[in-house]
């Protein structure tokens, strides 16, 4: 189950330098990584640690050059024992994070999902809850922020 | 004050306005907003722009808070800012009367933007522009 953390925890905030440092142990060809490549940047993987520039036709250029909001998603599905903040994230990122099934992130900011089904496991300062939608998680946000 | 530019960089040409002094440049992941940054950054070496490009970079430096500290009369353009920025540094931001900013980020926390100053990054068919949502 993800699990989001809304108090201060030992977490990776520079997710791009994290990305960058441990990328080669990222499985690039599994299809569910390529998936949150696609949905979250809109290019396609295409191997060696490339994928195409979705700007300049015809162009590959290195996994490094995604978005950091897309970078965050992978750090969290491929590391899901380490604590990630999403405060890079766009919607659209936090929108794809928010239907893993395991993972953990810190949400440093009110940012609502639109929408996600799964259950995930919220921790605030004095407690935990586990909810299954964005009213649930926005009444937590709203006593919380 | 920096009303409008044009730049461009990996395939991508933006044509921006601004209308206040603080300018924060949001949008969703993937868009592009990095590209926009670095084709500023280069921009800004080559000597086109007069402004002082940051990000997670500089933050072992202590050039962020240097750069805060003594500007004057400066454009400043800063990406990463949801990570790198500090509360002290957000509110220095916000009432800094000499200086203009360009921030790239997600929350306007501490920034007390005006509704002058919130902007989204859109790019389609390789145009970048920025809309100005609250007004």
């Amino acid at each position: 189950m993800l699990e989001v953390y809304l108090k201060d925890i030992k977490h990776q905030r520079f997710n791009d330098v994290y990305f960058n440092k441990h990328m080669t142990h990222i499985d690039f060809d599994n299809d569910d990584i390529k998936k949150i490549i696609q949905a979250i940047d809109n290019v396609k993987y295409i191997g060696n640690y490339r994928v195409l520039s979705k700007f300049e036709k015809d162009t590959a250029i290195s996994v490094r050059e995604i978005s950091t909001g897309c970078k965050t998603a992978l750090n969290i599905a491929s590391f899901p024992n380490e604590v990630f903040s999403v405060a890079e994230c766009g919607d659209n990122a936090l929108q794809v994070i928010f239907n893993y099934k395991r993972g953990k992130i810190l949400m440093p900011m009110f940012s609502i999902p639109r929408l996600f089904t799964n259950e995930i496991k919220v921790f605030t300062s004095n407690e935990e809850y586990i909810i299954n939608n964005h009213k649930q998680l926005e009444d937590i946000l709203n006593k919380v922020f | 004050m920096l009303k409008q530019y044009k730049t461009s960089g990996n395939g991508v040409d933006f044509d921006l306005i601004f209308h206040d002094a603080l300018t924060i440049i949001n949008g969703e992941s993937g868009v592009g907003k990095t590209v926009l940054f670095k084709a500023l950054e280069n921009d800004s070496i080559l000597g086109n722009l007069d402004a002082i490009c940051l990000n997670y970079d500089d933050i072992t430096s202590g050039i962020i808070d240097i750069t805060l500290k003594s500007a004057q009369n400066k454009i400043i353009i800063i990406d990463n800012a949801d990570i790198i920025l500090t509360d002290e540094q957000r509110f220095r931001i916000s009432t800094d009367q000499d200086n203009q900013y360009i921030i790239f980020a997600h929350s306007i926390q501490g920034m007390h933007p005006s509704e002058k100053s919130i902007a989204e990054l859109l790019v389609k068919n390789n145009k970048g522009k920025l809309n100005y949502v609250l007004l």
